[in-house]
């Protein structure tokens, strides 16, 4: 695995394409199997490639060419071999997209036995996703944490929550001194809530120290995360000056019944274990013209969220009429969330 | 700009390419000056030379980030082509307009969700007639408690009309339809108003994409109660309790 890994990042600079680089003429621009496979290899990374390649073949072999496996086992098995082999997300032509998404439906269903829908929706044209947070609103009652895991099939058993809501004594707003696990009723007296979650900065650290280019800005602003090529490594976990990441520290665990079925490729599809995971403002959903879950649940109306470009846009509004500020401007970060008062 | 250009470091950063003649510090070193010295002597010009290029076309913050990118965008009105009309298809859309009544956007229709509503199903007669003058008798109306405002500033007849029950009225006793409620409100609440309208104040419902829906002022507030009440949060994540206390 961590050969292939290796291999791979290596393989992520830039290339030259040969051929017209249309994507629906005749000529392929190669593909992580291309990369992988089709490589000009020397001794000592062939032999790397081939140990890797027999441990990985072995179970491939077991299940595939045996005589007691049935053909469901074989079709998984096949699947999960495409499926290892598959390139980085970014380098993906439409078509090995489409690709990926119709074997991952297919293994869930071979696996659970029920359906998923699975999308790779791209970017909306003349789109730069915004949010806006009133922090004289927010109460505190954090029906935001609740639709956001439901929402994104977050762990259960570890309970992973994109979201945190600070409750602040008036008069200070100091993140080391707030108390982000109350539980008593809400607003309480002589204090205020403000929540935090990834704020996809246009600037983002996390992306820049990524060592295999698994975490990235999409265009319309959201920093999305390849959940097949992230290695674990947590570095942009440590790079977040937001704490806006998560990582799966063992199995991530949905129950079947409570399971969302909407999914997308770079959103709320199942992780695995040790990888990274974070808020993409709801992926899912915001590429299809919906609001977030959060901004759906929320019973105050303290989050706005849009499109900055639109200049007929709520969350331009509140930018241009509204006293707003972000958190640690200085690092030029540049988030793309910003918190008003009334 | 000018103040800055005549100021000394500034010429003597970007402008001095004379340096020799301009400074006498640069001809301190001697003409058969030993090689070591030459050395330090380059290694000082190489290093000034490297912080006038880097101080004069350095990258600026400013046309980095969103509010860079807004800039950059053109201020047209965008071609959409998502829509939040899929997620507020069930709910009965009233358009908000401005004064030269162009659609601004859309709040859910009030009338449907009032229970006794339309009023005359019960106000057959005039309020006087209805009234009945017995102590001891249930009044109508008797689950509202008005918690708004002071009793000096707003009673029942500040909002509602007793001649015409159906509607609502203004300062300036002109009706207006339930469905036009958030007009009522915005008599004392400007401020909010202006925020409802522009986009700070009110939840937006279905989706970021136009048409926008946005919930009016009594989707949330009750008007005969309109301050929110406290109640507990709706989870408390237990594995971070114990994680920060093990005990």
């Amino acid at each position: 695995m961590f050969f292939k890994r290796r291999k791979k990042e290596e393989e992520m600079a830039p290339q030259k394409t040969e051929g017209c680089g249309s994507d629906s003429c005749g000529c392929k621009q190669p593909d992580g199997f291309d990369q992988v496979i089709k490589k000009p290899l020397d001794r000592r990374s062939a032999l790397k490639g081939l140990t890797a390649g027999l441990l990985a073949g072995t179970g491939f072999l077991n299940s595939s060419c045996s005589a007691t496996a049935g053909d469901a086992d074989k079709e998984l098995a096949s699947l999960k071999w495409n499926e290892y082999f598959k390139g980085n997300y970014q380098l993906m032509t439409a078509e090995e997209k489409n690709d990926t998404v119709n074997r991952l439906e297919k293994m869930y269903e071979l696996n659970n036995g029920g359906k998923i829908n699975l999308s790779d929706t791209g970017a909306v044209k003349d789109v730069l996703y915004g949010y806006a947070f009133n922090i004289s609103k927010c109460q505190g009652y954090m029906d935001c944490v609740n639709a956001c895991v439901e929402e994104n099939n977050q762990d259960r058993d570890s309970q992973m929550q994109y979201i945190r809501i600070h409750e602040f004594k008036k008069g200070q707003m100091n993140f080391e001194m707030a108390d982000d696990n109350f539980y008593h009723e809400v607003p309480a007296a002589g204090h205020f809530y403000m929540g935090t979650q990834c704020f996809h900065c246009e600037n983002p650290p996390c992306v820049d120290v990524c060592p295999v280019k698994a975490t990235w800005k999409e265009k319309d602003g959201i920093v999305v995360i390849d959940y097949d090529w992230c290695i674990g490594c947590r570095y942009c976990q440590a790079a977040c000056p937001y704490d806006g990441r998560r990582f799966n520290w063992s199995t991530p665990h949905v129950p079947e019944n409570e399971l969302n079925k909407d999914q997308h490729y770079l959103g709320n599809r199942p992780r695995k274990k040790g990888v990274m995971e974070k808020c993409t403002f709801c992926i899912q959903r915001s590429r299809n013209g919906e609001n977030p879950a959060c901004v759906e649940a929320c019973p105050t109306g303290a989050r706005i969220f849009g499109n900055l470009l639109d200049p007929d846009s709520t969350i331009r509004w509140v930018i241009e009429n509204k006293k707003v500020f972000r958190l640690k401007e200085d690092l030029g970060t540049e988030p793309k969330f910003w918190y008003f008062m009334d | 700009m000018d103040k800055i250009k005549n100021n000394k470091l500034y010429r003597h950063s970007c402008e001095g390419r004379n340096l020799s003649k301009k400074y006498p510090l640069f001809q301190k070193i001697p003409a058969k000056a030993g090689i070591m010295e030459k050395l330090i002597g380059m290694t000082f010009l190489l290093g000034g030379l490297l912080l006038i290029f880097s101080s004069c076309s350095g990258p600026s913050h400013k046309d980095h980030g969103p509010l860079a990118e807004i800039e950059k965008h053109s201020n047209a009105a965008i071609d959409y082509t998502v829509s939040s009309a899929p997620f507020t298809y069930g709910i009965e859309k009233v358009a908000v307009t401005n004064s030269e009544n162009d659609t601004l956007f859309f709040t859910p229709n009030r009338t449907n969700h009032i229970l006794s509503f339309p009023c005359n199903n019960c106000h057959t007669q005039p309020l006087s007639k209805m009234a009945s003058n017995d102590p001891s008798g249930k009044k109508a109306h008797w689950n509202f408690q008005l918690n708004h405002a002071t009793e000096e500033a707003l009673t029942c007849l500040t909002c509602h009309s007793s001649n015409d029950v159906e509607y609502l009225r203004l300062n300036n006793n002109k009706k207006v339809g339930f469905n036009k409620s958030q007009k009522v409100c915005a008599q004392c609440h400007s401020t909010q108003y202006n925020d409802w309208v522009g986009g700070a104040h009110g939840k937006k419902l279905g989706g970021w994409a136009p048409p926008r829906v946005s919930n009016t002022c009594v989707n949330c507030h009750n008007p005969h109660s309109p301050g929110f009440e406290t109640r507990w949060p709706s989870r408390l994540n237990t594995i971070k309790i114990q994680e920060l206390d093990p005990k």
